[in-house]
């Protein structure tokens, strides 16, 4: 017979999945960053191989990325189709969150009371929730993975199997996301920590930390390598143009933490934190430290996205809840408000509700709302039916991935800034034909990058505080070609 | 592979010459034997003429140099252009082959010694002093000489320490500085020995601690006395490249250190620390090595050979240090050693395909038996070297013109002909210096000057009255002058 326990983290990850699964249906597109991963998911099935080298993005460009976790889409799309893969599986992945929390919580505590509402948690982060619902976000797996890395780590002392898991497990991480780095970071802090407090490590261990290093910083210098040639030490801040920099890597500040990850989780993970640097030692909370402090560096010195970093901190303060939760249950067993204990977890589990999975719902239809309406996929598809193959289309910065998935043409800008070196002056030649009351200002940048369609939807509009083109009026030079919610105006003149 | 005495020496010197050649091969094979990089042209053009008037270089604006003479001399009996290739050849084969006897000398075990020659050998900075003709491989050389002889006990090779010493000096400030630090450390060493030599009752000061304070004395005037050769007038106009892509070669760096290298160098780094007593001369010459490093990044060449002892030392560490799982060991190390190799391979490919290719110098061939000889030829500063060399045209900048009088003035001149649109400007700064032809280049064009078609000078081309194509083959364009003819 299945232990209790067991049944009850079968019923939280359902319900996880289930709303999740709930959110993600609500539309049957998906946010517009996700369609970057669908192209690639489609391309592999056709031929086997990402797409490096793509004509379409900015009008012709190189990719660099690792691609695992699009292979893993593709091989799912072998049997089902590509909608179902990108919606079903990115969330199965994340929910597989809870059981990772479920491991280290257990592992840490001792508790499965604990365990089990720190993975119930978990399950709500709303940050990560919202963020990997409905993107096909590669994160949705590379959270779980890298978390069920730390497991195998602390559970080597006892298994030598994990061993042999960790290895694998770092060795596909490197090949999914450069976030990898991020645990090196984590990782270097751990064996600092233990160092500063003589703690025993095993040779195994420092073995596995030492190999991880080298084989992360091998493969991404690789893979980035050109990137670095091209950009120097910007690659870290992904070429991104300087007027956006601000809204990717923004200043953490504790509003915005309360808010992504939760009062419970934030405010229990840092008095952990507190009181393992200065009061106690524990091999295993040194972990979760070592992977709290590197985020927070690097969120503070602006090193990774605001969101990204939100993602992992939440995370990370859900494990040192468990802690803080079964330390707590510890103490009050040991006080004369005893009989109060199911009150405490009541109460607890309450504030968790309002705190935590009352805005994860919030801003998970946020951002489903926010993903491409009808409206705007028949525009692209308008697009890919009525254009030549060869012309180029201007839409909003965000629409970019959306004109070579759906429309299947050549895009001028997208958020995808790597290795583009005139991306800042792409971005305000955007801005320009978009905002300037003069053709002749727009038709020579039109000119100049091939534009033969503007893209005017609710959100250019919103984007460039406009209502429409300025110059929309000389009907010789644009036509209006297709007049929905979205307008698509033909550019037809040429300026020497 | 067994590594005795004998055959580690020989396969090293093996390994260094293979590395070595692979870049010389390669502009054989495919590019005419034409020399590498920009630098070489500069120190042939000097030793041509130095050779031609058989005396030294009275332009006040020449930047004084020893390695010129050097090259001069050799080229008087081989050529310039193949004295430019042997001489960094022989000094790279040379300096490996001192690096490894001080090594010896300093007692390191022959597997450590092996590994930690391979890591300088593939070095970029190692392969960047032996492959293009450059003012650092003498230098370095006679540095290291100087290194080795100094521990040997004979009168005469003291003499010649001095000498290679004395040498060295000669090449510049960092090099006075780095040689006395190199004495001041020899004498902290002996000081120390000696101190334990006193409490069991020998004489007082050694032969080796008076040597070493008569050198520290007579290398320290022999510095001041060159102080005139080191300081230049010099404008800095030129904007400062980003740190990292000037001093790490993976990303770019001529002369820089590559990031397993870096990698390696910090473990050693920590591991050797605490034996810091011990080995003075490293952590000493690597302060003063890393001062400098702000001020030039040239001196990679020099941490190069610090680096891989470092790296060597901490690559043994790591591959020694017991491991409990030998599969991770065998990653690892695998890791460590694909790590360092790519970087190499990277490299070479990177210098043995670098400009100037066939083309290039066609252009210039071209221009050379065109032009008349004092015509004036304008072009990007980088492209400098090579038409005074190879089309023996005056140009109006070149990497050196910071030392030219008007610097400022010249280089804010040179950005408005590339960028004004305004026809005026561009013909009265184009007869204020003289300029007859123009020459341009893909790269320029892509990048390094234009960002766009038909961008400031490209856009003026149109005017054929003032300009005339007169040369346009595989991207390279050499464009007439004519601006007194309309000059208003």
């Amino acid at each position: 017979m299945l232990k209790k326990e067991y049944i009850l983290l079968a019923l939280i990850f359902g319900l996880v999945l289930g709303i999740r699964l709930y959110f993600a249906f609500q539309t049957p597109y998906f946010s517009h960053d996700a369609y970057f991963n669908i192209r690639q998911v489609e391309h592999i099935r056709e031929t086997g191989l990402p797409l490096f080298k793509d004509d379409l993005s900015y009008s012709g460009r190189n990719f660099l990325f690792q691609p695992f976790f699009q292979y893993i889409l593709a091989f799912f799309n072998l049997f089902m189709p590509l909608s179902l893969v990108c919606k079903l599986l990115p969330n199965i992945f994340a929910s597989c969150l809870i059981f990772v929390v479920y491991l280290i919580a257990k592992e840490i505590t001792n508790s499965k009371g604990a365990a089990l509402f720190s993975s119930f948690i978990s399950g709500f982060i709303p940050i990560f929730f919202a963020e990997t619902v409905n993107s096909v976000s590669v994160y949705s797996l590379v959270i779980p993975l890298m978390f069920f890395l730390i497991y195998c780590l602390i559970k080597i002392n006892k298994d030598e199997k994990y061993i042999g898991y960790f290895v694998v497990l770092i060795i596909i991480l490197a090949l999914m996301h450069a976030s990898s780095f991020l645990l090196i970071i984590a990782l270097l802090l751990y064996v600092l920590f233990t160092k500063l407090e003589h703690l025993k490590q095993r040779r195994a261990e420092l073995e596995l930390i030492i190999f991880s290093i080298i084989f992360v910083i091998w493969l991404n210098f690789i893979i980035y390598k050109n990137a670095f040639l091209v950009h120097g030490q910007f690659v870290i801040w992904q070429n991104i143009p300087k007027v956006l920099l601000g809204q990717y890597f923004s200043q953490l500040n504790i509003l915005n933490a309360l808010y992504y990850i939760g009062i419970i989780p934030l405010v229990s993970g840092i008095y952990i934190i507190y009181k393992y640097i200065f009061k106690k030692k524990n091999r295993k909370i040194y972990f979760l430290m070592g992977f709290a402090l590197s985020t927070l560096f690097l969120l503070w010195l602006k090193l990774i996205q605001l969101k990204i970093g939100l993602v992992f901190f939440g995370v990370i303060l859900v494990l040192l809840f468990s802690k803080f939760y079964s330390d707590s249950l510890l103490f009050i067993e040991k006080t004369k408000l005893s009989s109060y204990k199911k009150l405490f977890i009541a109460l607890l589990f309450l504030v968790f509700i309002f705190n935590s999975v009352i805005p994860t719902i919030s801003y998970t239809a946020q951002v489903v709302r926010e993903a491409p309406s009808k409206n705007e996929i028949d525009a692209f598809l308008w697009l890919k039916n009525n254009s030549d193959e060869k012309d180029v289309i201007l839409a909003s910065l965000d629409q970019g991935y959306l004109i070579n998935a759906v429309a299947e043409r050549k895009n001028v800008i997208d958020k995808n800034f790597l290795l583009i070196k005139d991306a800042e002056q792409r971005l305000e030649d955007a801005r320009t034909i978009y905002t300037t009351h003069y053709e002749t200002d727009a038709i020579p940048l039109l000119n100049k990058y091939n534009v033969k369609y503007i893209v005017l939807s609710k959100r250019s509009m919103s984007d460039y505080s406009i209502i429409d083109l300025n110059y929309r009026t000389d009907e010789k030079c644009f036509e209006l070609v297709y007049d929905e919610e979205v307008k698509i105006y033909k550019s037809l003149c040429r300026m020497e | 592979m067994k590594l005795t005495e004998k055959n580690t020496l020989v396969y090293v010197m093996l390994i260094a010459a293979i590395v070595i050649l692979i870049p010389h091969l390669v502009r054989f094979s495919f590019y005419n034997n034409i020399m590498i990089g920009e630098e070489s042209y500069y120190h042939a053009t000097i030793a041509k003429q130095i050779i031609e008037q058989k005396s030294l270089i009275h332009d006040p604006n020449y930047v004084f140099n020893p390695y010129h003479l050097i090259l001069a001399l050799a080229g008087y009996f081989i050529g310039v252009e193949f004295a430019s290739k042997l001489i960094p050849f022989l000094l790279g084969m040379l300096s490996v082959l001192v690096f490894y006897l001080i090594l010896k000398e300093f007692k390191i075990e022959i597997e450590e010694r092996f590994v930690i020659s391979l890591i300088l050998i593939i070095s970029s900075s190692f392969i960047y002093l032996s492959t293009m003709s450059n003012i650092y491989s003498v230098p370095v050389f006679m540095t290291l000489l100087g290194i080795y002889l100094l521990f040997k006990k004979n009168i005469f090779l003291t003499v010649l320490s001095f000498l290679a010493f004395a040498a060295a000096i000669s090449f510049g400030m960092f090099n006075a500085l780095l040689v006395i630090t190199i004495i001041i450390a020899y004498l902290i060493e002996e000081t120390q020995k000696e101190k334990v030599s006193l409490e069991t009752k020998k004489p007082r000061f050694s032969f080796k601690s008076k040597k070493a304070a008569v050198f520290l004395f007579m290398l320290f005037i022999i510095s001041v006395l060159c102080f005139p050769l080191y300081f230049q007038q010099r404008t800095k106009v030129l904007p400062a490249g980003n740190i990292l892509q000037s001093s790490i070669s993976d990303l770019g760096a001529l002369t820089g250190v590559g990031v397993f290298n870096i990698l390696l160098a910090v473990v050693g780094f920590f591991l050797i620390w605490k034996k810091r007593k011990e080995y003075p001369f490293i952590f000493l010459l690597l302060l003063i090595m890393f001062m400098f490093f702000f001020y030039t990044k040239n001196i990679s060449v020099y941490l190069t050979f610090i680096f891989s002892v470092l790296a060597g030392h901490a690559f043994v560490k790591i591959r020694d240090m017991g491991w409990e799982v030998k599969i991770i060991k065998n990653l690892t190390m695998l890791l460590m050693i694909c790590g360092l190799l790519f970087s190499t391979i990277s490299y070479l490919n990177r210098i043995s395909n670098m400009q100037p290719d066939n083309e290039v110098i066609k252009s210039l061939d071209w221009l050379k038996h065109y032009s008349k000889q004092d015509e004036v030829v304008f072009s990007h500063y980088s492209k400098g070297f090579w038409i005074t060399d190879v089309a023996e045209r005056p140009v109006v900048t070149d990497k050196m013109f910071e030392y030219y009088p008007n610097a400022e003035e010249r280089f804010n001149d040179s950005l408005e002909i590339f960028y004004s649109r305004n026809l005026k400007n561009t013909k009265s700064l184009l007869e204020k210096y003289n300029i007859n032809y123009i020459w341009i280049d893909n790269e320029m064009k892509n990048g390094l000057v234009w960002e766009k078609e038909q961008q400031g000078l490209l856009f003026l081309f149109r005017n054929n009255e003032t300009f005339k194509n007169i040369y346009n083959n595989q991207g390279i364009e050499i464009w007439k002058v004519y601006p007194r003819i309309l000059g208003e």
